[in-house]
């Protein structure tokens, strides 16, 4: 199997069977971010489909430094910034509301261990962190991906990537053992509870 | 009891067990810290504790992608159609540019020629 590098080389030398591939390698995990990231399929497939156009037109000034799956990365995320720009007048990730913004997926179909309310209260905590910090969190937990890679990415060291990882998630189980603690602290009565009974099941 | 059980230390901190989780310490340093998970149950429980909460943030993602694969063919479809005409157009300016330069070259050879 060819590499993304040597794939590249041929798209450049007019090979368009090459990028074909290249799409079929990377749209799923492109899909997956832009959902993530828009929490709607439609405008996850525009994000997909306007990345790989700018790849594709821009192929020539990739440099090989970062993987290709970095770079389109890259490409993606700020994509993805400026389709919520148009979207959401000016307004950044950090300051749209994820319960206002429709869901494309049919949350039923999920077959996850955690009950709604701590799996929102987590969700919720998740969306408060500064951008960055919730970006490298991410791309580290969500989309395993390397530490240098994120710093590919986010276009920082990699002591930084990993930092504001380390940042995200320290203040998250701060946030969230705050308020395991204190009760009656929260709408969901029986969040406390719940959220230790799923503490103790999560398989490790 | 509980307020001692606090102020009790392991050997490492959290930011050690997060690197440690992560796979971000060196061969001799996993070594040394595989003891202390051994022998030290305030290492322990930091380490467990880590290892739960990030299967539990991992467990809440809400990303579901699309079983249907039909969606990635559709998806792959649209891409490769809008690269084609992307492709057309960097062509059609490519000979553009070079029809222009070859109209440049001659102009300046018949002003040289006139000259």
């Amino acid at each position: 199997m060819k590499t993304d590098l040597e794939l590249v080389g041929e798209v450049r030398e007019g090979n368009r069977k090459s990028f074909s591939e290249l799409v079929q390698r990377h749209q799923r995990s492109l899909l997956r971010l832009g959902l993530r990231f828009t929490k709607e399929q439609s405008l996850a497939e525009d994000i997909v489909q306007e990345s790989f156009i700018k790849a594709f037109q821009k192929i020539h000034l990739f440099e090989g430094r970062a993987s290709f799956k970095s770079w389109l990365y890259q490409i993606a995320l700020n994509t993805a910034r400026n389709k919520f720009r148009d979207r959401f007048g000016g307004g950044s990730f950090d300051s749209v509301n994820v319960d206002d913004v429709p869901l494309g997926v049919d949350p039923g179909a999920e077959t996850g261990m955690l009950r709604a309310d701590v799996k929102k209260r987590i969700r919720v905590e998740i969306d408060k962190l500064p951008d960055r910090q919730r970006m490298a969190l991410s791309l580290r937990i969500f989309e395993d991906l390397s530490f240098k890679e994120i710093a590919e990415i986010m276009s920082c060291p990699y002591d930084t990537a990993k930092a504001n990882y380390r940042h995200a998630l320290m203040k998250l189980k701060e946030r969230i053992e705050v308020s395991e603690f204190s009760e009656g602290a929260h709408d969901e009565g029986n969040f406390v509870m719940s959220y230790q009974k799923q503490v103790s099941e999560v398989e490790v | 009891m509980k307020k001692m059980n606090n102020k009790m230390k392991g050997f490492y901190d959290d930011d050690w067990w997060l690197d440690y989780l992560e796979n971000e310490v060196d061969s001799l340093m996993k070594k040394k810290m595989d003891v202390s998970l051994g022998v030290s149950l305030i290492d322990r429980r930091t380490f467990k504790g880590l290892e739960k909460f990030r299967k539990l943030i991992k467990n809440s993602d809400e990303v579901v992608l699309p079983e249907d694969l039909s969606v990635y063919d559709k998806l792959h479809e649209k891409i490769m159609d809008a690269v084609e005409d992307v492709d057309g157009e960097i062509a059609d300016k490519n000979s553009e540019t070079r029809l222009l330069f070859v109209a440049k070259s001659r102009q300046r050879a018949t002003l040289r020629e006139d000259s």
